[in-house]
């Protein structure tokens, strides 16, 4: 197993191999311009991802810095996603639990088909907890993990030839806008109107209403806003951080950037 | 074998290879710069591998000066 001292050791003796490389290259008798124009290429990659590994402190402290300034704490962001969850689940119980008790009542449940199809509410509520898990197991990843993935994408920047360059970058870029960006999620769904808070509280107000005006509320109201809030507005901030991360692999690769996980609904 | 250890000999040996290519340029750069041909793109061609190789003898010498210099700078900040 290795540890992140581990792969920056591999990683600056793999920056000294592409000098090397280089200057061998340089000292070639050929004078073919496709090859010689590697030479001052695989030099400067070689100083630059050295550069690299000796800056990995001040990347992961500046992050971390840069998080706490910008975000807000991990903390608040892994327990707003928990009681989420939470509310979710136990709302799929109650609802299950009360379609299974309604049911039982002779022709009740086919007339309660008829006019609101329940199948719909249950796969959206469904795929709203599966996403949040995904989520969940994201961010986990990212937590625990983006040190590593720095590391990591600088062992991969330091290859000879470019070969790792885009995806060590993607690995960069990602994990430091994923591990900044991600407990921002829960203000940014709140800036655009989207609370977890609002979605559970009117089930009091219309609770003692008719069972059709229940339904009525439930399809008309509380499935667009779950799907908004649990579904939609995720995606939407995932590809804003997205779209953010791979700019800034670019702008550590100079040649392109792309994301090394998904983030669609899976 | 660690990979570190492959890795660390690898550029060993390049860095070898890389002098004695800087040698090989040096001789043939000079012959063909100095060859009685009165052709003037083989020269030419003389004077561009010796300018190369000089740049390349530049590099090699002070490549571990440069790696030394930039952790010590790194570290200091």
């Amino acid at each position: 197993m290795f540890s992140i001292a581990d792969l920056l050791t591999v990683a600056q003796a793999l920056s000294l191999l592409t000098y090397f490389i280089g200057t061998a290259i340089y000292a070639l008798p050929i004078p073919l311009h496709g090859v010689k124009k590697w030479a001052p290429r695989l030099i400067a990659d070689g100083i630059y991802s050295l550069v690299l590994i000796t800056a990995y402190t001040i990347i992961v402290s500046a992050t971390v810095e840069l998080e706490n300034e910008i975000s807000g704490s991990w903390g608040y962001y892994e327990y707003w996603l928990q009681s989420t969850i939470t509310q979710l689940s136990m709302l799929y119980q109650y609802l299950s639990l009360a379609y299974a008790g309604l049911s039982s009542i002779p022709y009740f449940g086919k007339i309660i088909n008829s006019i609101f199809p329940t199948w719909v509410f249950f796969s959206a509520l469904s795929l709203a907890l599966s996403y949040l898990s995904f989520l969940q197991l994201l961010s986990l990843f990212i937590y625990n993990d983006f040190e590593v993935l720095i590391a990591l994408g600088i062992l991969l920047i330091a290859l000879p030839f470019r070969i790792g360059r885009v995806i060590g970058a993607s690995f960069i870029s990602s994990a430091i806008v994923f591990f900044i960006g991600l407990p921002y999620l829960p203000n940014f769904l709140e800036n655009l109107g989207l609370s977890t808070g609002q979605l559970f509280l009117p089930v009091s107000q219309v609770s003692n209403t008719t069972v059709f005006g229940l339904f009525n509320y439930m399809y008309s109201y509380l499935l667009p806003q779950m799907v908004a809030v649990t579904i939609f507005g995720p995606l939407i901030y995932l590809t804003l951080l997205a779209s953010l991360s791979i700019g800034v692999a670019s702008l550590i690769s100079g040649m392109g950037g792309r994301l090394p996980f998904p983030i669609e609904v899976p | 074998m660690s990979i570190l250890q492959i890795v660390q000999n690898l550029s060993t040996e390049v860095a070898q290879i890389a002098w004695g290519l800087f040698l090989l340029a040096w001789g043939v750069g000079w012959a063909l710069r100095g060859s009685p041909i009165p052709i003037f793109r083989i020269k030419r061609s003389g004077q561009d591998i010796l300018e190369d190789a000089i740049l390349a003898a530049f590099f090699l010498a002070i490549g571990s000066s440069v790696f030394a210099l930039i952790q010590y700078l790194a570290s200091q900040v």
